[in-house]
């Protein structure tokens, strides 16, 4: 490389783009050439500055003013769909309940839902738990098929934690992922003083990678 | 063990909903609303009206995995849709735009001495306000900012090998932009050599 070939690649060097040769020769040239190391130097300090350009902070309430905005001009009710489905079937016995969903916007309805995922795809499993007051301290366990994992936690098929449950609903969101083709159950367990609520999810991969999720049963004690 | 952060409160209002939804994201969107539009009160009105736009969306936007870039990308397209079409007409923005080579920097030149950062942090704003609206928003969006080429792509629906190209570019005008604004560059060549 010349000096030309070293100003016309000096992005790419910098952006790590050159392939292995282009560097080496970019290098080569760069080691005999106090300008274009001038060149590079100045170029990364441009980069580093042009980072450092802030931007000043938004009017005061901004976030409020926003939000208060929306709320007004958007001031019907929304029909949210999410909570339909299983959960007004399953709701009415239970002063906590749960249900599951999917991130899928599709109608939900008493069935099983069928969800195609593909092996090692994060597919995110929703639980919803309404409390008819909040919980502090509630302690939640989840228990997963073995050819199943959290997203994030790829040694665990037993999750074990507490949590603040506010009033009304609460949303668990899940993402799992299928480490391999199997079946078996994701158990949800809600313990709080001794109160415990269960929910059974059965779960299988088919045989052209689709996850069946089946609502399959559910305890109160 | 803590996965208590995929917990929160669902609360029935969807306005509640929204509001979590975007509120994490509401100062990268004021950010990039600023980025484009260089006023502090457009940025806001930017913002503002995106959220307007996206309420509807609610459950659309609660199926998504990642919300900040679709909303980013709702911000820029409205940025382009009316802001920008009312200061002037979109610039026919071409891979061979002759203006743009023409200001390519002249390799004939010699660096000048190493800038401290203070005069290149100066020299930079003018410079910024060199480049013409298209290159200044991708240097912004790119260098400033730190979206990445694929973001940049799926915002602007512009293959990343024309977007790569052109953010080179942009640079290069920065460079010889700063470039000339250094008085003493030659003069500074010439005593060097001089001394050698």
């Amino acid at each position: 490389m010349n000096c030309t070939d070293i100003t016309n690649n000096i992005d790419d060097y910098i952006d790590g783009q050159l392939d292995h040769a282009d560097t080496l020769a970019f290098e080569a040239h760069l080691s005999n050439c106090s300008d274009c190391q001038d060149r590079l130097e100045n170029s990364q300090r441009m980069l580093s500055e042009l980072k450092m350009i802030d931007v000043p902070a938004a009017s005061k309430n901004f976030e409020q003013r926003v939000f208060a905005e929306v709320r007004r001009q958007h001031s019907h009710k929304t029909q949210y769909k999410f909570a339909a489905g299983f959960s007004t079937a399953i709701a009415a016995s239970f002063a906590l309940w749960f249900t599951a969903s999917t991130f899928f916007t599709e109608p939900l309805v008493e069935e099983p839902l069928m969800v195609s995922i593909s092996l090692h795809e994060v597919r995110t499993v929703r639980l919803m738990i309404d409390a008819d007051m909040a919980i502090n301290q509630a302690q939640l366990n989840i228990s997963l098929p073995a050819n199943l994992r959290i997203d994030g936690y790829p040694e665990n098929t037993e999750l074990s934690w507490q949590t603040d449950l506010s009033e009304g609903q609460n949303i668990l969101s899940l993402p799992l992922i299928a480490l391999e083709h199997g079946q078996g159950e994701l158990v949800a367990k809600l313990n709080y003083g001794s109160k415990t609520k269960e929910f059974r999810l059965s779960l299988k991969t088919s045989a052209d990678g689709a996850l069946q999720y089946q609502l399959h049963e559910m305890k109160s004690a | 063990m803590n996965i208590a952060r995929h917990i929160w409160p669902f609360n029935k209002d969807p306005h509640v909903q929204f509001e979590a939804l975007v509120k994490p994201h509401l100062n990268k969107l004021y950010k990039l609303a600023y980025r484009l539009t260089n006023q502090r009160d457009d940025a806001e009105d930017l913002v503002q009206e995106v959220l307007l736009t996206v309420y509807p969306r609610l459950e659309e936007m609660q199926t998504l995995e990642k919300p900040g870039p679709w909303l980013s990308k709702i911000l820029y397209r409205k940025f382009v849709d009316q802001y920008r079409k009312q200061k002037r007409s979109l610039i026919d923005y071409t891979d061979d735009d002759q203006s743009i080579h023409d200001s390519q920097i002249d390799t004939s030149l010699q660096p000048a001495e190493n800038l401290d950062n203070a005069q290149t942090r100066s020299m930079l704003g003018l410079a910024l306000e060199k480049l013409n609206e298209d290159q200044r928003t991708l240097i912004m969006l790119h260098d400033v900012e730190g979206y990445t080429l694929q973001e940049i792509s799926d915002m602007q629906d512009t293959p990343i090998g024309t977007l790569k190209s052109r953010i080179n570019r942009a640079r290069t005008k920065l460079r010889e932009t700063i470039h000339k604004m250094e008085p003493n560059a030659q003069l500074q060549r010439v005593d060097k050599v001089e001394g050698e």
